[in-house]
């Protein structure tokens, strides 16, 4: 089973491949786990593989739109922070990343395809399965979302407010 | 709006670590798939044949819901409990609520060489907690063998159990904690759940703070079902779970809504530096909340406030300060906090601490980053007649100037030193010692956490049973 080729993507890609489960899923346990059953369904193909890094994102959002069929609102921390006490105020006033937590799997996907990875609607359509109308009106229903989500003074005058 | 979520994005996708050794994780999982896949059929067939022995033979106490030998003594005692809640009478929902553990957790968790593992049998896990808290279902899991892995779910009231989704997952503790957003976005709310052994006794602290640390009286919490949670958290509570004489937990609780504007000077002492109103009042805002301090007409004062690097940042710097509890001995604890150009607060585990009054104090700190390394600016605080201040190291002196008592110095790597501030005149005004070798879990407003060296966790084999 073990495969050179794989191993030395996993050990190249990994860091960002994790960065995206997580900016998917909103918890880091989560996207371990996310990221390593993806990349374990992807092992006994990897020989017939054109686009694996496609391929593992679309098995990722699959996974979670399975999964939860349901928009993220909260995560709860189950491991404890580097450094504990840290006061919330200041830490976790984050209310983009909260908003964004709280959209649809797909929808925050394709917001984190476009957006933080820099796909066009065409690569981000391809990755998802599905038509470039589904990307732009995510795209464009999603940044709507986040508007309603995220109060208008903060999002223009944050200090203090991260 | 797109810059803005672009930025949000990197911030949090800058803070990701990945565990080590992914590819043998990837292999070991596929692994064990395959031998799940392959085994399935002959362990149901086993299972059929030895199930009704096994039964026979079990001695009473050992039951499919009663942790193994194997798992750490510390946590037998709250995987001996009963499941609390509002739903632990329900047992069809306890079932699905193992199953589901089993199937979601068990299958990608479910190994003892991982660390902290969730048995793939249902039948080897236990439900801590499962009931309503305010506007959220909540159900916690636990594995009963080796090392037991927990698992989170999350819901409405009056969904079901397969409703729910998981929301994380992690070592067991002797006693938990947790705590979840029930706010609209708009208005944070916060939950919060408490949950030690049947026995435990909950207490809650109340804290007298001086220039040197804080000493606390504890008091009984009554707990009638057996658990401490608080619908919506409306002020900050220093809580402990003692079995016996053990401390088995102690925690703080945090309000989501930041509460009234704290109405200090924002003018650092001595000059040091320049004021920063709103810096000063959110850093003096958190300090409060983290002494409990908050509502109690307690005085503060700015001890150093200042426009200063950081990588990372938008813009690459940050307006810094540094806010202190005045007690009734003239010094008290103090908070550093640093904001970028875009609102994104920082803090530094040295930034916090225990001093003397201002014209007493030196406190030398790192300054907090916003990427993943060390932000190389280090801070001295000193009295504000001091002048310069001496770096002291194997020996060997460095000097640092000071105006009216602050100045810095850079560094990449640790540093562990002696600092000494002296006025012009040549006086010795203050020494401190300074390493940023704090143990890992440090927090210098709560000093047992800070203790070096940290005795070995009692964590168990993690592929061999335990006793």
């Amino acid at each position: 089973m073990p495969d050179d080729d794989f191993e030395a993507f996993v050990e190249q890609r990994y860091s960002a491949l994790l960065c995206t489960a997580y900016l998917l899923c909103g918890s880091r346990d989560r996207a371990e786990d996310l990221l390593q059953s993806a990349l374990a369904a992807a092992l006994p193909k990897w020989r017939r593989m054109d686009h694996p890094e496609a391929y593992l994102r679309r098995v990722m959002v699959n996974q979670l739109a399975n999964v939860w069929r349901r928009p993220i609102r909260e995560i709860v921390t189950a491991v404890l922070p580097d450094r504990p006490g840290h006061d919330p105020a200041i830490e976790d006033r984050d209310e983009l990343w909260t908003a964004l937590r709280r959209l649809p799997v797909r929808m925050r996907a394709v917001l984190v395809l476009r957006y933080w990875e820099d796909r066009s609607e065409q690569e981000t359509a391809q990755i998802l399965g599905v038509s470039v109308g589904t990307v732009k009106s995510h795209a464009s229903r999603g940044l709507d979302r986040l508007r309603e989500l995220v109060p208008a003074p903060s999002m223009t005058a944050a200090n203090g407010e991260n | 709006m797109i810059d803005e979520l672009r930025a949000t994005l990197d911030r949090h996708a800058d803070d990701v670590r990945p565990r080590p050794e992914p590819y043998a994780r990837v292999v070991r999982l596929r692994r064990r798939r395959r031998q799940q896949r392959v085994t399935v059929l002959a362990v149901v067939f086993v299972l059929l044949v030895t199930t009704p022995t096994i039964w026979l033979l079990t001695p009473p106490g050992d039951g499919p819901h009663q942790p193994a030998a194997s798992v750490p003594a510390a946590l037998l005692p709250l995987l001996r409990s009963p499941t609390r809640g509002s739903l632990a009478g329900d047992a069809a929902f306890l079932e699905v609520m193992r199953r589901r553990t089993a199937a979601e957790v068990g299958s990608v968790r479910g190994n003892p060489g991982d660390g902290p593992y969730m048995p793939t049998d249902p039948d080897r896990i236990k439900v801590l907690f499962a009931g309503d808290i305010g506007s959220r279902r909540y159900v916690l899991t636990a594995g009963m063998d080796g090392w037991p892995l927990k698992a989170a779910f999350l819901g409405d009231p009056g969904e079901g159990p397969e409703e729910l989704y998981q929301t994380g997952s992690g070592s067991l503790e002797a006693a938990e904690e947790t705590s979840f957003g029930t706010g609209d976005g708009v208005h944070p709310e916060e939950s919060f759940l408490l949950l030690g052994p049947v026995g435990a006794v909950y207490e809650e602290g109340q804290a007298q703070w001086s220039s040197t640390g804080v000493t606390r009286t504890w008091h009984p919490v009554e707990v009638p079902d057996g658990y401490y949670a608080v619908v919506e958290v409306t002020r900050s509570q220093r809580l402990r779970v003692r079995l016996g004489d053990t401390v088995l937990r102690e925690v703080q609780t945090y309000p989501a809504d930041p509460g009234a504007a704290v109405g200090l000077d924002p003018k650092p002492y001595g000059g040091r530096g320049t004021a920063f109103p709103d810096v000063a009042e959110q850093v003096g805002s958190s300090l409060l909340r983290l002494t409990q301090l908050a509502g109690t007409g307690a005085t503060l004062r700015v001890l150093w406030s200042s426009q200063v690097p950081a990588p990372g940042a938008a813009g690459a710097t940050g307006r810094a300060a540094t806010v202190q509890v005045v007690t009734t001995d003239g010094g008290g604890p103090y908070f550093t906090g640093i904001a970028d150009a875009d609102g994104n607060w920082r803090d530094h585990p040295t930034g916090s601490g225990f001093a003397a009054g201002p014209e007493q104090a030196l406190i030398v700190m790192r300054l907090p980053s916003y990427a993943a390394e060390d932000n190389q600016r280090l801070q001295i605080i000193a009295p504000p007649a001091a002048v310069r201040a001496e770096l002291v190291r194997d020996g060997q002196v460095e000097e640092v100037p000071l105006t009216k008592g602050a100045g810095w110095w850079t560094e990449a790597g640790k540093v562990t030193a002696t600092v000494r501030a002296y006025d012009a005149a040549g006086n010795l005004l203050a020494t401190a010692e300074f390493t940023d070798l704090l143990p890992p879990q440090c927090d210098r407003l709560n000093p047992p956490t800070c203790q070096a060296p940290e005795p070995a966790p009692s964590t168990p084999d993690a592929i061999g049973p335990t006793g």
